[in-house]
């Protein structure tokens, strides 16, 4: 892994949907339209897959995150975090889960009966969803929002969509600014929100939430005006040129890898509709 | 003429009995002139603005009147994307016209609008940058901007169309006194480089006057004012009823006027001038001493 750019000290990243993106990993160096698409295939192919591949693909994601030099400290705070929350599940599966008498009893008491099967689904469960979660974290980690609209565009969906895309992404961004700015502002007056009941924090909430969504259609009004007046048209006949397209641009082994995950995902998809009778493993 | 506007009226309403914002403006700029437009609030600074790139009247409601010709095109009978290639617009607050989500796709959206090949819009978007000293940020993102950066993002974005006409809504107006000094050299700078007419809404005085060609004062509607800033800050009280500071050094002379002793004609507009004149004074003073003397 080399180390290009910045000074000493300096970690060359994006700025990421989490964190920052380091940027000098092979894995930074694939197409948006690549990042986005393993995001997405884990969190699909999580669910679909018998649950050999579902431990393969979870093992992939830490060997992904290792390989795009993501920070592990931060990403396993929130990643096991909230795995150790999603272990409820696992539990409730067991203690919840229909009971028939073929299956193991561990313990049995009144209504609940705790099963070997129940508990082993459950498991089964728990390990998708922290694939999913884990995956999610980590293709977060790596794409900017930036990358979501390039992908979209590489994709050929119209441009007025993808525009529609990122005049979110500015309108989120705009919010919260916004909301800080007026929270900050209002801290400064004497706000305490410790010391507000839940009712009244809600009622606080709802008084700041009406005039900024105003605020924000107004700054969109702004927003489209300017972007009007830099010769943008939604319907105009024109053609636009992409300008970091080329950049963003599938290179052969982005196609490797989307033709690889295409191929896992249909095997998969045909697999759960119509079981082919050959898993890997017996479960 | 680069921009000719002809007893134009506009209020932000179809309503019969609504007042005017605009009321019988005529106004004409030159090619290459550098124009600013001050006056207090409300006046109708912004809207005239709107005007002028077309924004009014195919964006807005309301009535329109009179006849605004920018470039050479009737911004009533030609599209706003039409005239964006002509007139560049860098609106108030640089929040709410960050389009994308990275500096050099940002300035790179109108040319891209404009189906311009990808090496050309590098190139602008290189030379843009450059022009408003920001190469540094092109790959930052909107949020990791200060304000200042963020208007001088808003003005490269409007320069990379490359236009004729660039429309200034009161651009320093996030920026600290350094910023707002290199704003107004770096316009002035353009203004010769590719021959760029400048209209810039400002209540600052003190920093255009040292580029400003032309001054025009707005209030409720009306051209109150218009001349070379010799003329224009000659009108001291009527500057003052409608709140425009003067320049300072352009105070002090107005009270030197005032005075016998200094028998001074003309108002100083900077400080470099006041510092000659009155050098050249006091030396004259020391000549006519040293005669009597002998």
């Amino acid at each position: 892994m080399g180390h290009h750019g910045g000074g000493a000290g300096v970690v060359p990243g994006r700025r990421a949907f989490l964190w920052y993106a380091p940027s000098w990993t092979r894995f930074s160096s694939l197409s948006p339209l690549t990042r986005v698409a393993i995001g997405i295939f884990f969190n699909v192919a999580a669910y679909l897959g018998p649950f050999s591949i579902t431990i393969g693909l979870l093992a992939s994601v830490f060997i992904l995150m290792h390989l795009s030099g993501v920070k592990w400290k931060t990403l396993w705070f929130v990643g096991v975090g909230n795995a150790i929350l999603l272990a409820s599940f696992l539990l409730s599966w067991g203690v919840l889960g229909t009971y028939k008498p073929t299956m193991h009893l561990i313990f049995e008491w009144w209504l609940i009966h705790v099963t070997l099967e129940n508990l082993l689904s459950g498991f089964i469960f728990w390990v998708r969803m922290i694939t999913t979660l884990f995956g999610t974290l980590f293709i977060l980690t790596v794409c900017t929002d930036n990358d979501l609209l390039m992908s979209l565009r590489l994709i050929r969906v119209p441009h007025f969509l993808s525009m529609i895309v990122a005049f979110t992404f500015r309108g989120i961004q705009l919010f919260f600014d916004d909301m800080f700015a007026i929270v900050e502002a209002q801290k400064s007056r004497g706000l305490d929100l410790n010391k507000l009941s839940i009712f009244k924090k809600f009622k606080w909430f709802v008084a700041l939430i009406v005039p900024l969504f105003v605020l924000e259609f107004r700054k969109m009004e702004e927003t489209a005006n300017a972007a009007d007046s830099r010769g943008y048209s939604l319907y105009g006949g024109k053609k636009r040129t992409e300008y970091r397209l080329e950049e963003a641009k599938m290179h052969r082994f982005d196609y490797l890898v989307v033709g690889f995950l295409l191929v896992l995902l249909v095997y998969m998809i045909l697999n759960f509709f119509f079981p082919l009778g050959f898993n890997l493993l017996p479960f | 003429m680069s921009v000719c506007i002809r007893n134009l009226w506009w209020r932000y309403t179809e309503e019969k009995d609504a007042p005017w914002v605009l009321k019988g403006i005529n106004l004409d700029v030159k090619e290459g002139e550098f124009v600013v437009i001050t006056g207090p609030n409300e006046s109708g600074k912004t809207t005239l603005c709107l005007c002028l790139n077309g924004l009014i009247p195919h964006n807005f409601l309301g009535a329109f009147k009179g006849h605004v010709e920018v470039a050479g095109m009737d911004t009533r009978d030609h599209k706003i994307s039409e005239l964006a290639a002509k007139v560049g617009m860098v609106f108030q607050d640089p929040d709410s016209q960050f389009i994308t989500l990275s500096v050099d796709t940002e300035v790179a959206f109108g040319p891209e609008n404009f189906g311009l090949p990808v090496s050309e819009i590098q190139e602008r978007v290189d030379w843009a940058l450059r022009a408003v000293r920001m190469e540094d940020y092109k790959y930052k993102p909107p949020r990791a901007l200060s304000g200042g950066q963020k208007q001088r993002v808003a003005i490269a974005a409007a320069l990379a169309l490359r236009p004729d006409i660039l429309v200034l809504d009161e651009p320093t107006s996030n920026l600290d006194p350094v910023g707002k000094a290199e704003v107004l050299e770096i316009i002035s700078e353009l203004r010769k480089e590719i021959k760029l007419t400048a209209i810039i809404v400002e209540h600052n005085m003190e920093d255009c006057v040292v580029f400003a060609d032309r001054f025009v004062l707005l209030c409720d509607g009306n051209i109150e004012l218009t001349g070379s800033p010799e003329e224009f800050f000659e009108y001291k009280e009527k500057l003052k009823e409608r709140w425009v500071r003067l320049p300072q050094v352009t105070e002090l002379s107005h009270i030197m006027k005032t005075n016998e002793l200094f028998s001074l004609k003309n108002i100083y507009l900077t400080l470099n001038q006041a510092y000659e004149n009155i050098d050249q004074m006091f030396r004259r003073q020391r000549l006519g001493r040293k005669k009597e003397d002998d």
